[in-house]
């Protein structure tokens, strides 16, 4: 029966000929129809149906609400506060809040009064104040009537505990009989109940003596405060402003019990003059960012802490978003260029030569006069040297002169800088330094600026993040064949080792058993065993630990070089000497000599790691022939990982030092000044200049970085490119990996099976698969594929901790395996019937046996697999470091697609039940046989319902968060489980590279998760969280819709019925 | 202990330590030592220390309590199942509470009520909420619902009141109209019922505030916590549905039998009135009952709180029950509403044809032949329910305490292997108790699952027969 005609059917008077209203209502006898019709219970069912509508309504407006407006720039809002501080941050939320008074007693002094001013204000002035005893006097009362309110209840529990205590001592007493301490214990123990009531009677009336000492004690302020109200106020006080009143500044300078007092006493009256229980206030929260200074983000800043008329929104505030430490708001003070001076090869030499004589002469041994002669004999190179400074440091400023509002600073090696035209005529300057110093140039210069250095910043993430990760990956990869190499010898030594041991055990045994020890099945064993022992020996003389043993080889051959390199350095430069200061003089041999001093040193510190290097070689020399190609590879592979490195490290160290020659100085509302180099802010804006477009700006650019860069700050600003990549990789894989199994599950139940238990049983497995919860889920996956099927991957069964078989069982098995599936092979074709003939119980018999023998093989073919000695995973060179034995995309993937399976089959079996029997009968009637009915008929016209299926598995697995915290989503993988590199070495968009399976990787609603309960600074997650939710929801949402869609579609061409 | 024997061979053993990794044991005798092998596995836990309460070090008495320190330092590891199998239950009991008439009335007028146009929009609505991430779910409920509900709990107390009253009360008014008018008016039915909800809001929002004073002695928190009031308002809360459910009964076996007796030649005018004020007065005795019955409950020394209501906690089976409500509201109506449109529209033509209204058809005909079909989508929502992690592990607070306080936190099996299986060791006892904890949540679902199931089948089969 088709649901369609039920639904046009439910409303009764859809297909009648209608009867005209008025008609009908005339038909209707009065009273007793009215409760036949069941309204009230009618309009609760409508109710329930609107409620439901308008909560997935509100949600969906809620998620889109809260992402859609967290990118939106705020004005930045400035106040000042009662207790003389500045507050400046954007307002990112408003609430009202009930003031307590010991929360108000907790501010500042300052605020208190201020609060106490603005209610005697509002509750009537002078008049209240005069009055202010008597209203005292009236939460005395009050707080009178609370305490007499208790007493009845301590009376009360006073007996209830009296009566309790003496219940538990008669029932102990009865049970002990005044025995021993052991059983008292466990009597009152068995008398807990009694005892358990008494214990919460004691709690009870602890608190309730508690708040009647709190109470009394605010009963002695009030005395306190009457008594000291009644003294007359000091009519003048200098120190004061005039605004206020005698009797107020009396009571600002109250003792602190007065105080407490009177505020009560305010808040009391407040309330009551308001009409409400409590008092409200108002209060917003500043995000006052500047985290490094202040040592937090957001401040809550209540209406009665500010002082009137101070609120501002001021032109030059800067919002600067930063890589690091948060937001930064503050008003642009200096904006400065630093030009760095280059120092000519000529220069350097010169100062190297002088630099020589001046340190180490000692080195030359020479008595004064000598040395008085070598100072005169260089006189003429150091006066060389300050000329040619000279001239150069001038050359460099002459392009540097001070124009409208810029100034320009000289840079000394040593000292504070000055301006450029006051510098000393002969100190050395390494730099010079632009500086723009109003908000308005300065920011003008930032703007200018920022760009350039964004764009190096990007490119010398490139290079840190993929270059660099590739030099590594090298590194690794040549480490990984000497692993191998390593794990040679293990091999050869492991069956050796297996042997040894049986013997050892063969023998204990024959100890046990007494059996004489000059026997010869004895002497055999024994020698067996030094045959061993020798090979072993001979083995083990061989394995050397490669690994460590060749990297510590590499390290001392480098700081070897290196010492070669700083001779060579000290050689190249008496060189230097002998041409500057002639062949034979005095001051040449001098300067030889002192080279030939530095260099004797440093031959004596080579000494020492050469030692150490030898006999490292040495050692290698030990490993077997074999492994030298591997070796060879590695010194290569690592001396060429090391030039790389160089090279890149030095376009990272150029990047670096151009971009830092930018500074802008900012002044923050606390007084502070910060330096903010420009490659560390992401985006900055004067937030109350903006126009409308600016914002739109702004916003646009905030959602692009969202969907197209990496977390930042963790995860709490930036982009989620990752957790979308793993989110999308994931699915596919899911997808790819659940399509195949569910369509052909589906296919069986739906066009082979016949009706039966076993179907039965199927049908039930597949809707309680559909039901179990999905954290089971991730926990089988957890076992199963991570440290079942992973493990066994890495490193093999011994890595999964499952048993080895020894090699002759493990053969008998495989031959077991051979013999079962022969038999149930033969025992299959004998046991077929041809089409159309009568099934014999014999021939029933035999396919039943076959199929039994069929499970024998499978059965036996999975324990092969899985004990075979013969296996030892293929990231054996990695352990114990897993590779598979661990969560990642594909064990995500594939608990996902356990997970999504029942959609699938529902979905395809539905779409398979819509295909019309006419269509199957027709294709019969042609002379084709089941499967090509099947093919070519049924498949093509239920493609849309299992694609509709496959789209909504796609929207569960999406969204299905609980496993994929088990199964390998974490808070931050540093790397995508797709590579976005192309050769070039920049990022594009689309994936060019291999996917990493074993990756662990980021997952939107893990994310959600991660960032709204783990992260440290919820509250400046919020936003990201708030938009994460938006962004899984569309997708989710878009799949939903494509499948409803397709549905529809589905429904309009098969109008046929399924149940 | 393996080969403890062998020591016996004449030496006297001075002193016997237990290693320090504890997987050895060390006897020191005559001039040599001896080691043994010692892996007692597990001893931490037992099947009674998994199920039955426990003498822990430094406790007053046995208790039953989940506590797993990794580490082997410290105070011992708890691991007693039974807080979190009573969380799970907790979580279950009160999502079902709000989630299952919520999700079968409105599948009762979708499939009953509703005109066929508005059911193919509505049903994929419902259905799309159905594939909301639950960790969406969860995260709403605990940032945005969470905070929300704290500062107006009094309101929305009021809302579980005023909103079914604001419904009934219209049904009455409803019938005030002309037949005429009403039944040209009532295809916009469904869109009263919409705006009726923001109404019902409204009023609670109205009366929160006096529902606090009134019931809650003017501060609830304070109240919840036991410091101020009687129990009275409690029960009150805890007391209306149950006297509006007697009331309801009486007045249908009773009062509507006499009215029908006496209201013979009544006006349709005059009947619909006396029915406005009948409701009226109902509603006044249940409001009359419950206040008797919580009096008389407070008078004799019962106070609700400590038990179902207590000390107010920010993360609550409240909030939780309305977020996982949603979670299974969705489940339960698809199968619901799909029970209730697969009943033989002939059942239902017979029954009109015989004079029955739509209501009437409603309850004696289609429900009890769908109700196999509604008892397995109850137990499917239900098997959902018990194994929601996100939600529970997002908005429940996670404390592993046994109490039925709707205003308390707890900590589920699902959420408890989620939140500790990431950190457990590979192998240890922790990790092996998580993964019974999973096998005990999967046995739990799958008997609820295979009954509904059975049921399921046996409704399709005899739906096929009629």
């Amino acid at each position: 029966m088709s649901s369609d005609v039920s639904q046009s059917e439910n409303t009764p008077d859809a297909d009648q000929p209608k009867p005209s209203i008025r008609q009908r209502a005339r038909r209707s006898p009065a009273g007793n129809s009215v409760l036949a019709q069941g309204e009230p219970m009618v309009w609760l069912t409508g109710g329930a149906l609107a409620l439901c509508l308008l909560m997935i309504l509100g949600l969906l407006g809620a998620v889109l609400f809260l992402g859609m407006s967290t990118f939106q720039p705020l004005p930045i809002v400035k106040v000042q506060l009662h207790d003389g501080s500045t507050v400046v941050g954007e307002v990112t939320r408003q609430e009202t809040f009930d003031v307590s008074a010991d929360s108000l007693l907790n501010e500042q002094p300052v605020v208190v009064d201020k609060f106490v001013e603005n209610a005697v204000a509002e509750l009537g002035g002078e008049e209240f104040l005069a009055d202010l005893p008597s209203y005292i006097k009236e939460h005395s009362t009050r707080i009178e009537g609370e305490i007499a309110e208790t007493t009845d209840k301590v009376a009360l529990l006073e007996g209830l505990i009296e009566q309790g205590e003496k219940q538990v001592e008669d029932r102990i007493a009865a049970e002990t009989g005044g025995k021993g301490r052991v059983q008292d214990r466990l009597d009152a123990i068995r008398a807990s109940a009694a005892g358990k009531k008494l214990k919460g009677f004691r709690a009870e009336l602890s608190t309730i003596r508690g708040k009647v000492d709190a109470l009394k004690g605010q009963l002695v302020a009030d005395q306190e405060a009457i008594d000291y109200l009644a003294t007359e106020p000091k009519t003048s006080d200098p120190s004061s402003d005039n605004n206020v009143s005698p009797k107020l500044r009396q009571v600002f300078d109250a003792p602190r019990p007065v105080k407490v007092a009177v505020v009560n006493t305010v808040l009391d009256q407040l309330a009551k003059s308001r009409g409400v229980r409590k008092v409200n206030g108002q209060r917003r929260l500043f995000r006052i960012g500047n985290k490094k200074i202040t040592g937090k983000t957001f401040q809550w800043v209540a209406d009665f802490e500010v002082k009137p008329e101070s609120q501002e929104e001021p032109e030059w505030s800067i919002i600067a978003e930063r890589t690091e430490w948060g937001r930064f708001y503050g008003t642009p003070k200096q904006f400065s260029v630093r030009h760095e001076r280059v120092v000519s090869d000529e220069e350097k030499e010169l100062a190297a030569i002088v630099k020589l004589f001046d340190e180490n002469l000692y080195r030359a041994e020479l008595d004064e006069t000598q040395q008085a002669a070598i100072q005169a004999a260089i006189e003429p190179l150091r006066k060389e040297l300050a000329e040619l400074r000279k001239k150069r440091i001038d050359e460099f400023f002459a392009p540097l002169e001070a124009g409208e509002g810029r100034e320009v600073l000289a840079i000394p090696l040593f000292g504070e800088p000055v301006a450029a035209n006051d510098r000393a005529p002969d100190a050395d300057y390494v730099a010079a330094l632009e500086v723009w110093k109003t908000p308005k140039t300065s920011w003008k210069k930032f703007e200018e600026h920022h760009d350039d250095v964004l764009e190096r910043s990007a490119r010398r993430h490139n290079l840190k993040k993929h270059d660099l990760g590739h030099v590594s990956h090298t590194r690794i990869d040549s480490r990984k064949l000497l692993r191998e190499q390593e794990l040679k010898i293990d091999h050869q030594l492991a069956p050796i080792d297996r042997e040894k041991r049986a013997i050892e055990d063969k023998m204990a045994e024959m100890v046990e058993n007494d059996v004489d020890q000059s026997s010869e099945e004895w002497t055999a064993l024994q020698q067996r065993l030094d045959e061993i022992a020798e090979e072993a020996r001979k083995l083990e003389k061989q394995a050397v630990n490669l690994v460590s043993l060749c990297s510590e080889i590499y390290q001392y051959r480098n700081s070897v070089a290196d010492f070669d390199k700083l001779i060579d350095e000290n050689n190249a430069l008496a060189e230097a000497v002998t041409t500057r200061l002639g062949e034979d003089s005095a001051a040449t041999a001098a300067g030889k000599k002192i080279i030939a001093s530095l260099n004797a040193e440093k031959e004596n510190e080579r000494k020492q790691p050469a030692d150490t290097l030898a006999e490292l070689e040495a050692d290698l020399s030990r490993a077997p022939d074999d492994v030298n190609a591997a070796v060879e590879e590695y010194f290569k592979v690592q001396a060429k990982a090391d030039e790389d490195d160089a090279a890149i490290q030095k376009d990272i160290n150029q990047i670096t030092e151009e971009n830092n020659r930018f500074e802008l100085l900012m002044a923050t509302a606390t007084g502070d000044d910060a330096v903010l180099s420009l490659d560390t802010i992401v985006r900055a804006y004067p937030a109350n200049q903006l126009t409308t477009g600016d914002k739109a700006g702004i916003y646009a650019s905030r959602w692009w970085e969202f969907i197209s860069a990496d977390p930042r700050e963790a995860n709490s600003e930036g982009g989620v490119l990752p957790a979308i990549w793993g989110t999308v990789v994931m699915t596919l894989i899911m997808s790819i990996a659940v399509a195949p199994f569910g369509v052909l599950a589906a296919l069986y139940l739906r066009e082979y099976a016949k009706a039966g238990i076993v179907v039965s049983v199927i049908r039930i497995s597949i809707s309680n698969l559909a039901g179990v919860p999905s954290i089971v889920f991730g926990v089988f996956g957890l076992g199963f594929f991570c440290y079942g099927a992973g493990k066994f991957i890495d490193g093999g069964p011994g890595n999964a901790g499952w048993p080895i078989l020894p090699t002759g069982q493990w053969y008998m098995a495989l031959a077991g395996l051979a013999v079962a599936s022969v038999v149930a092979f033969v025992l299959g074709i004998a046991g077929a019937t041809k089409p159309g003939a009568t099934v014999t119980p014999a021939k029933q018999a035999l396919s039943v046996a076959s199929t039994l023998f069929w499970m024998v093989a499978v059965a036996t073919f999975a324990a092969i697999v899985i004990t075979t000695p013969y296996f030892r995973g293929f990231y054996e060179a990695d352990l114990p470091t897993p590779t598979f034995g661990k969560g990642g995309m594909l064990w995500a993937s594939l608990t996902l697609a356990l997970l999504t399976l029942p959609v699938v089959i529902v979905a395809t079996e539905e779409a398979l039940a819509a295909v019309p029997n006419s269509m199957r009968e027709g294709s019969y009637g042609c002379g084709a046989s089941k499967w090509q009915t099947i093919r070519n008929i049924v498949l093509p016209h239920a493609l849309p319902g299992i694609m509709t299926g496959m789209i909504l598995a796609m929207a569960r697995g999406a969204g299905e968060v609980a496993p994929l915290m088990l199964v390998g989503a974490v808070k931050l993988a540093p790397e995508l489980p797709v590579t976005l590199t192309n050769w070039a070495g920049s990022i594009g968009p689309l994936p060019t590279g291999p996917l990493h399976s074993d990756r662990s990787f980021m997952h939107l609603g893990f994310h959600i998760y991660d960032l709204g309960f783990q992260s440290q600074d919820s509250e400046a997650a919020k936003p990201m969280v708030f938009t994460t939710t938006l962004l899984l929801i569309l997708i989710i949402a878009l799949l939903n819709i494509g499948a409803i869609w397709l549905r529809a579609k589905l429904r309009k061409r098969f109008q046929s019925g399924q149940f | 202990v393996a080969e403890a024997q062998t020591l016996d061979q004449g030496v006297p053993v001075d002193f016997v330590t237990i290693a320090p990794k504890d997987d050895g044991l060390i006897a020191v005798g005559g001039d040599g030592m001896w080691l043994a092998d010692f892996d007692p596995a597990h001893p931490e836990v037992t099947w009674a220390s998994l199920f039955l309460p426990v003498w822990y070090e430094g406790y007053e008495e046995p208790d039953m309590t989940w506590q797993s320190s990794f580490a082997g330092v410290g105070p011992e590891m708890k691991l007693g199942l039974w807080p979190l199998i009573f969380g799970t239950l907790k979580a279950t009991f009160y999502c079902m509470l709000i989630g299952a008439p919520l999700a079968l009335l409105a599948a009762i007028y979708t499939s009953e009520f509703s005109r066929p146009r508005a059911k193919a929009t509505i049903k994929p609505v419902v259905e799309m909420m159905a594939s909301l991430p639950s960790v969406v779910l969860g995260f709403l409920a605990a940032l945005v619902f969470a905070p929300l509900v704290e500062k107006s709990v009094p309101t929305c107390l009021a809302a579980m009141v005023t909103l079914p009253a604001v419904f009934v009360t219209s049904a009455f008014l409803w019938h005030l109209m002309p037949p005429v008018t009403a039944l040209r008016l009532e295809r916009f039915r469904f869109l009263y019922c919409l705006a009726l909800v923001p109404v019902g809001l409204y009023f609670a929002w109205l009366i929160g505030p006096t529902f606090e004073t009134v019931f809650f002695a003017g501060n609830i928190m304070l109240w919840l916590d036991g410091q101020i009031g009687t129990g009275t308002g409690a029960w009150m809360m805890l007391l209306l549905p149950l006297s509006a459910t007697v009331v309801a009964g009486l007045t249908m076996t009773f009062a509507n039998a006499w009215i029908r007796r006496i209201s013979g030649n009544w006006s349709r005018q005059k009947f619909v009135v006396m029915n406005l004020l009948k409701f009226l007065l109902g509603s006044v005795a249940t409001v009359a009952l419950a206040w008797t019955l919580s009096s008389a409950l407070t008078g004799i020394g019962f106070d609700p709180r400590g038990t179902y209501v207590d000390t107010y906690v920010q993360r609550n089976a409240l909030v939780v029950g309305f977020a996982m409500g949603f979670a299974v509201i969705p489940i339960i109506y698809t199968i619901a509403e799909d029970a209730l449109s697969t009943v033989p529209a002939h059942l239902r033509s017979a029954s009109l044809g015989a004079g029955a209204t739509p209501w009437q058809t409603t309850i004696r005909i289609v429900m009890p032949t769908a109700m196999s079909g509604l008892f397995s989508a109850l137990m499917i929502g239900l098997g959902r329910a018990v194994g929601e992690t996100m939600i529970v592990l997002m908005a429940g607070g996670n404390t592993p305490v046994r109490d039925w306080n709707i205003f308390n936190g707890f900590r589920t099996l699902a959420a408890n292997i989620a939140v500790e299986l990431p950190e457990a060791v590979q192998g240890s006892t922790h990790f092996r108790t998580l993964f019974l904890a999973a096998l005990a949540l999967f046995v739990m679902t799958f008997f609820v699952n295979t009954i509904a199931e059975l049921v399921r089948l046996r409704f399709r089969r005899r739906a096929i027969e009629l």
